[in-house]
């Protein structure tokens, strides 16, 4: 079950920056971070991070531009 | 193969081959009665006696032991095997194995408790091979118990063997000693016996098969890469210890313990395809177990781990392949070798490094001290009355004790976790462990205020406003100009728009200007995204889009030469002038992005890296650590502002007030420039690459005091840099950086240390304040200190991101499981050293680093799959020449097409920068794969670089010369002389290599950028000519200034010499003349003159022992010469004397008598030979002058008259025409020899003239003969010249004018000039107003009857250098060996440009209305000569020269 595994399942996370990426499935989360509860093998996971994460400015950057 | 006798005479380097085709094993066997291994080992023996070829075993004894019940039973066990009673002698060139029949072995009893001392001696005592027995004994008696001891020699026994022995003798004393006798053990058989079956097979069906299978099983194997903690020896050696553990497990195989190992092995080398040797008993009769003698065989097991296996799954494999391979032991290891045809390499034993055997031991055997060893590491396995031991004999050259007991800690890890639990997952780290590594190792937090990029170096431009933030070239800015340009240039971007997020294209280069480009578009508040306007513009292009640029900013030239592809991107200039501006009100967090830097991209595509404030500013900080060295006063910044590794000095020299100074794109190129830009402007800090580094050191070979620090970063810094660093500038600190753009230009430093030049690799050190550096498995383990593990990055430089890429970001930035944030998986290998210290290993992938640029080369390989014609590609980095990394592509085309480099090169020129253009494209049929499918880039063919066709050879020796420079720069083995360095590999780093080295050969200072224009051999030769030309005549000049002082320096008159107050002798119509010279040709008839043209009495000056010979002489002449008449003789009188003394040789009372006689002086007497140097005549021409003109001014004040000669034109190489005025003091060329006297007499006359003495001075032409007589001059060069030739029977062609001047003329042209008041003073040119040529003069000697051979002037002179020392041809010989028969003065074309009357202007104004006139020369005449010459003997008649 190595990182660079294809059959290595993954979770797809997230931090308070709304920055994506991705961490074994069946591992404890790293403090800081949320499951978007996306799950499958780094492939799968990376597309759909490709899909969702459109606005790449972190989250505190975002909301300042903004307001 | 009859050997020994030649081994004696084999030069070391023979011996070393053949010792190394042993060592792989391919000795072949002749007949003789020694077994294939014994035959082996005699001619290794005889190769390299240094190691101790003997093996010794030994076992404990509790109790009472009787030594002699212990005696009986070795010489029992002696006896009853027959190889431990041989001997090996030469005989008739083959070694030979005798048996005699029985020995009589000692055994000694030593009271001894140092066992290791006695293995030690044992080693150091030699075997004699001839005398025997090839084995010893001792019985070491300690304080509580007994050891026995056997060494015996390899050629005997193995290690199995000595064990065996040990065995037998301990069984046969306990029989002896309990009574128990009889014949328990079997009667081996003999040896011998096997040595035939042996033979028998090698030669059968069976063998061949063997060497089938092993020449399958191992193809392509490779070396097993364990890291070292030295370098390893280029000539392995055997020196060797051992570390032995306990094994706290029952029930455990040899397979798992050989698994263990394997795997251990597999993490520590990172290799999945690895072998391991392990021993095979012998095998070749039932009871071979009991045979001793050098049996034991070994073969290696060739093992595949996968990621997935556990030890139990990994074991059944190995178990299978172990069994598999016993089947086909019986080919000898070295056959082995041979099948399997491994690539020699003297430093590793060949096909494996690592060696494993389990024993399972009945006796207490005892593990003696390891001496030596033969592999890097061989794992024993021993269970010894129920205990299991690994013990580890390993080489001490390449491991520390340290190493290989954390390595058996590592396969005790293995061997305790669950043995379904896949290998991978097996932490190797216990808790403490791992808290040292994750925590303790990466207590990097430092404190400080947060802040912006462009914050930093505002407040160093308010604490130090005029001191200098900038310099390069010729430019330098304050801070307080750095500042507010970019103030000024920050409101104008404000204005258009630019705000927080926005990105900002600066088009950088190296000077001041493109830093307010950065500071202005981060005030702003936008990132700046810094470009190299020479990037190919499809990259451009795709950078603008990919980064989102809103605006260009960058010098006016930048700018307006921006490719058609980004023309739609708005642009503003860098202000280069002062300007007063405040700071736009923009607020900026720690949290913007301040900049994006494009690094190579696997995609074929660079990526973006977005960097924040915060990074680069935690970055910038941590730089603090440095300050031990001292802050940063003058730091160079090397790298483009393109890479982020510009960076770290430019901030953090900004940040604390510094000074950053940008070298010159010719200072970047040419390292010596490089080193003379640091020491004018006394660099503090030099940042660069290793590579560049190395080359500076190479090159520039004066010291850089100034230097207190040099970082290097972005390559591996090779050990021998350290050595050359510290050797070169001892006081220097050196850092060795390492970091990824991902990571904000740094994350660990190692200071380095001289020692460090003394280790494999030097270590990258620790993890820089502010960040974490993680070593990790595949399974996000952290891997303990001596095993590789992936280098994640975490902490406060972590980049934000990959513009764009949102998948790429979240595959390589991480979640921290140690600790908050993410975690930059960078792609490296490394490993700790046991007190934390990181090694860099090497990449995980496809990433490389030449000269520092950080290269994707799957993007290379994806830019040459886009050209329609590629079906494959493969793009790698060949290192052919060490230490010169050459990046390969290799080409499958589509099918039926062919592609030439050049349209490939083409293709990827335009896509990718130009440091990741491959050198060499190397097309393939296909490409060579492993036998899992993927391609086998261990097998891809070297480039052939030699164009086979268009190979120019060199065609001087200086082209041979550069091409060999160039071959050995390009690590090449022949260059043609028109091929380009660049096409050929070689790159800007190699450039300054070749044109430091090629300085050095050719003694020329040769600039980097001459190279640039005109790489090839040729070009470069004509450089180096045009170099070596310039040189030369800046140094003929300071030659020729020193020559015209030592000429000049002659240009002297007693200044006693002075017609001060003197009464004024008679000069127009003198009573009494002297002439000198008289017996020489152009003398005697201006004698003559004097006689006819005045009343004076004419006294000449002749060398003679006596009045009366001298008079002789006198006389003689002028009758040779047709000159003489009875009537002069009581005009004539002779002075005995001699020019070249002072006084003219005269006694002083007859010197001071003439000074009262005479009247004037008509010098004409001088040594004339076209040979003699300048000293051997000096005293006659020179000083001889000078006596006469001593003479001139005492008593009376006298007219001198010098007889020159056209030789101080012709000597001096005056330009035409020649004028009468006075010599010019810096003659075009420095005259030497004759014309030289003739020369500095006249400069002496001039000083005469010029203290008021009345002179003339005359110079003669070609003096030729006599216009009523014929009369000539025989020694003349011109007849000389002629004789001699005729005598050869050839002619030179050649057409010289010939400026011939009848003597009677010119004697009458001198003496009436020199009766006339109006001409003292002047200078008299006495030619010919119609010259002749050479040509014509051939006619002359045509019509006179000679018959001519006219041959070229080349072959006449090279026949006349031939001649023999009588010939008259021979004296001027030294003449026509340095120069051309041809004078350029004497051209008939240039005569046709020149006014004869220009030449003698003087003269015949001076000879107006005296009816002398110089009469044209014609045949008559000349026929007149040649006719006075064949009377005289000087010529051959016509008719007696005998065509050759």
């Amino acid at each position: 079950m190595g990182i660079d595994d294809a059959d290595t399942i993954f979770q797809v996370v997230v931090n308070e920056e709304d920055q994506y990426s991705i961490w074994f499935a069946d591992r404890t989360l790293p403090e800081g971070w949320t499951a978007d509860g996306t799950t499958g093998t780094k492939q799968e996971c990376l597309q759909h991070i490709e899909k969702v994460w459109t606005d790449m400015r972190p989250r505190s950057v975002r909301e300042r531009v903004n307001s | 193969m009859s050997q020994q006798h030649e081994l004696e005479s084999m030069t070391p380097e023979e011996k070393r081959a053949l010792l190394a085709q042993l060592l792989d094993g391919s000795a072949e066997a002749t007949p003789s009665n020694l077994s294939l291994e014994q035959r082996r080992l005699w001619l290794l023996l005889q190769l390299d006696d240094s190691k101790p070829w003997q093996v010794s075993a030994a076992a404990r004894l509790t109790g009472d032991v009787s030594p002699a019940a212990m005696q009986q039973a070795l010489t029992a066990v002696v006896q009853r095997h027959e190889v431990l009673r041989a001997t090996f002698r030469e005989v008739d060139g083959h070694p030979l194995a005798t048996t005699t029949p029985a020995v009589t072995l000692r055994l000694p009893v030593v009271e001894t408790e140092d066992l290791a001392k006695v293995v030690a001696d044992e080693v150091r005592t030699r075997f004699d091979l001839t005398k025997g027995p090839l084995v010893r004994a001792s019985l070491l008696k300690r304080s509580d118990d007994h050891v026995l001891l056997l060494t015996l020699h390899q050629m005997v026994a193995d290690r199995r063997s000595a064990k065996l022995l040990v065995d037998e003798v301990l069984t046969k004393y306990t029989e002896l000693v309990d009574g128990t006798a009889g014949d328990v053990i079997a009667t081996p058989v003999d040896f011998h016996s096997l040595v035939t079956a042996q033979r028998e097979w090698v030669n059968g069906d069976d063998a061949a098969k063997d060497v089938d299978y092993w020449r399958d099983q191992l193809a392509a194997v490779t070396a097993l890469e364990l890291p070292t903690d030295r370098p390893r020896p280029p000539l392995k050696t055997i020196h060797g210890d051992s570390v032995t553990v306990e094994v706290p497990l029952s029930n455990v195989s040899s397979d798992v313990l050989l698994s263990a190992y394997i795997a251990v092995l597999s993490r520590y080398s990172q290799q999945r395809d690895l072998a391991v040797g392990v021993p095979v008993p012998a095998s070749w009769h039932e009871d071979g177990a009991n045979l001793v003698g050098p049996l034991e065989n070994m073969v290696p097991l060739r093992v595949e781990v996968s990621d997935d296996d556990s030890l139990e799954r990994l074991a059944a494999q190995v178990g299978a392949i172990h069994a598999e391979a016993l089947t086909h032991a019986r080919l000898s290891f070295d056959r082995i070798v041979e099948a399997a045809q491994p690539q020699r390499d003297l430093s590793r034993t060949p096909l494996f490094q690592v060696f494993f055997a389990y024993e399972e031991e009945t006796h207490e055997l005892l593990d003696l001290p390891t001496t030596w060893t033969p592999h890097d590491i061989d794992l024993y396995a021993v269970r010894r009355n129920g205990k299991l031991t690994l013990r580890a004999q390993y080489n001490t050259d390449l491991f520390d004790q340290s190493t290989i007991e954390r390595f058996l800690g590592h396969v005790l890890l293995v061997l305790q976790a669950d043995v379904a639990q896949p290998l991978a997952e097996i932490p190797l780290l216990t808790q403490a462990e791992r808290e040292r590594v994750v925590v303790d190792w990466n207590a990097t937090d430092i404190e400080y205020e947060p802040a912006t990029l462009h914050q930093l170096v505002e407040e160093a431009a308010a604490t130090n406003p005029k001191g200098i933030a900038l310099a390069g070239g010729d430019e330098e800015l304050t801070y307080e100009q750095l500042d507010n340009r970019a103030n000024a240039l920050a409101a104008e971007l404000v204005a258009r728009g630019i705000t927080t997020e926005s990105r900002v294209g600066v088009l950088v280069d190296r000077t001041v200007h493109s830093v307010v480009g950065l500071l202005a578009v981060l005030k702003a508040g936008g990132a700046y995204v810094p470009l190299d306007p020479s990037y190919p513009a499809d990259r451009l292009a795709f950078i603008v889009g990919d980064a989102g640029i809103e605006l260009f900013v960058g010098l006016r030239k930048a700018i307006d030469t921006l490719p058609q592809e980004v023309a739609g991107t708005d642009r503003i200039t860098i202000p280069t002038t002062d300007q007063q501006a405040a700071k736009p009100e923009v607020s900026v967090n720690t949290g913007d992005l301040a900049y994006v830097i494009y690094t190579s991209g696997s995609t074929g595509r660079p990526k973006g890296v977005a960097v924040e404030h915060r990074a680069i500013v935690a970055s910038t900080k941590a730089r603090g650590t440095l300050e031990g060295s001292g802050l940063p006063e003058r730091y160079l910044v090397l790298a483009p502002l393109t890479f982020d590794a510009a960076g770290g000095g430019l901030y953090w020299t900004l940040s604390r007030a510094g000074t950053v100074v940008f070298p010159t794109e010719s200072e970047v190129l040419d390292p010596r420039l490089l080193g003379r830009l640091i020491r004018t402007r006394e660099l503090t800090h030099v940042d660069g690459v290793p590579s560049q580094y190395a080359v500076l050191l190479e090159t520039d070979l004066e010291a850089r005091d100034s230097v207190k620090t040099t970082v290097v970063a972005g390559e591996a810094l090779p050990p021998s840099l350290v050595a050359d660093h510290y050797r070169v500038s001892p006081n220097a600190a050196l850092y060795n950086e390492y970091g990824p753009t991902e990571a904000s230009v740094w994350a660990t430093v190692h200071p380095v240390s001289r020692q460090d030049a003394n280790l494999p690799r030097v270590p990258i050190g620790r993890p820089v304040p502010g960040a974490k550096v993680y070593l990790l498995d595949k399974r996000f383990n952290p891997v303990p200190p001596g095993v590789p593990g992936e280098l994640y990055i975490g902490g406060d430089g972590v980049a934000r991101g990959y513009v764009n890429r949102a998948a790429m970001t979240a595959e390589r930035f991480l979640p921290n499981p140690f600790g908050v944030g993410r975690l930059y998986r960078t792609g490296d290998l490394a490993r700790y050293q046991a007190d934390g210290t990181i090694e860099f290993l090497g990449r995980a992938d496809t990433q490389v680093k030449i000269r520092g640029f950080r290269i994707e080369l799957s993007e290379i390989e994806n830019v040459v799959l886009r050209h329609p014609l590629v079906a494959e590609a493969v793009v790698t980095v060949r290192e052919d020449q060490p230490g010169v990394p050459r990046l390969i592509a290799y080409v499958v085309p589509v099918i039926g097409r062919v592609l030439t480099q050049e349209t490939l090169i083409n293709h990827v020129i335009g896509q990718v920068p130009d440091y990741m253009v491959p050198s060499t494209f190397v097309t393939l049929e296909k490409m060579p794969l492993t036998k899992h499918g993927k391609v086998d880039t261990k097998s891809l063919p070297a480039p052939e670089v030699i164009i086979a066709s268009g190979f120019v050879e060199p065609a001087n020796e200086l082209e041979a010369g550069i091409a060999e420079t160039f071959a050995s720069v390009l690590g090449l083995q022949h260059i043609s002389a028109t091929a380009d360095f660049f096409s050929l590999g070689g790159n800007s780093l190699l450039v300054a290599r070749l044109a430091a080295q090629l300085s050095r050969e050719n003694d020329i200072e040769l600039p980097i950028d001459e190279v640039f224009r005109v790489p090839t051999v040729q070009g470069i030769a004509r450089v180096v000519e045009t170099h070596q030309r310039e040189r030369n005549d800046v140094d003929s000049a300071a030659l020729y200034a020193q020559q015209v002082a030592e000429l000049v320096a002659d240009v002297k008159l007693d200044p006693s010499i002075k017609p001060d107050g003197l009464p004024k002798a008679d000069w127009f119509d003198p009573k009494n003349v002297l002439v000198t010279g008289a017996t020489g040709y152009l003398g005697v008839f201006i004698a003559v003159e004097l006689v006819k043209r005045t009343n004076a009495t004419v006294h000449c000056l002749v060398r003679g022992e006596s009045a009366d010979v001298a008079w002789d002489r006198l006389e003689e002449t002028m009758r040779k010469y047709r000159a003489w008449d009875e009537s002069y003789r009581g005009r004539i009188k002779v002075v005995t004397g001699d020019l070249a003394k002072p006084y003219l040789g005269l006694p002083k009372e007859e010197f001071d008598r003439y000074c009262e006689l005479f009247d004037s002086v008509y010098h004409s007497g001088a040594i004339v030979n076209f040979t003699y140097p300048y000293e051997a005549m000096k005293a006659a021409n020179v000083l001889g002058t000078e006596e006469l003109l001593r003479l001139c001014t005492r008593k009376t004040l006298k007219a001198f008259h010098l007889v020159s000669s056209v030789d101080v034109f012709m000597g001096t190489g005056a330009e035409r025409p020649f004028t009468e005025q006075d010599l010019s003091m810096r003659p075009v060329k420095v005259p030497t020899g004759y014309p030289r006297t003739k020369w500095v007499a006249e400069h002496i006359t001039v000083i005469a003239r010029d203290r008021g003495i009345p002179v003339t001075v005359q110079r003669p032409w070609m003096i030729t003969g006599h216009t009523k007589t014929g009369a000539s001059h025989d020694t003349d060069y011109l007849y000389v010249y002629l004789r001699g030739f005729l005598d050869l029977g050839v002619l030179p062609l050649y057409n010289d004018v010939i400026n011939a001047v009848p003597v009677d003329y010119t004697a009458e042209a001198i003496v009436y000039t020199s009766l006339r008041e109006e001409n003292l003073g002047k200078n008299f040119n006495i030619t010919n107003r119609e010259p002749t040529t050479m040509q014509q003069c051939y006619q002359w000697l045509r019509s006179f009857g000679y018959d001519l051979n006219v041959v070229a002037e080349e072959e006449a002179r090279r026949q006349a250098l031939e001649v023999d020392e009588d010939h008259i041809l021979y004296p001027l010989t030294p003449l026509l060996r340095v120069a051309s028969m041809r004078h350029a003065a004497l051209d008939p074309e240039l005569q046709k440009q020149v006014d004869p009357l220009d030449e003698c202007r003087v003269l015949l104004a001076a000879l107006e209305g005296s009816g002398i006139e110089c009469p044209p020369v014609n045949e008559a005449w000349a026929h007149s000569c040649f006719q006075f010459l064949v009377d005289n003997g000087y010529l051959p008649a016509p008719q007696d020269v005998v065509r050759q």
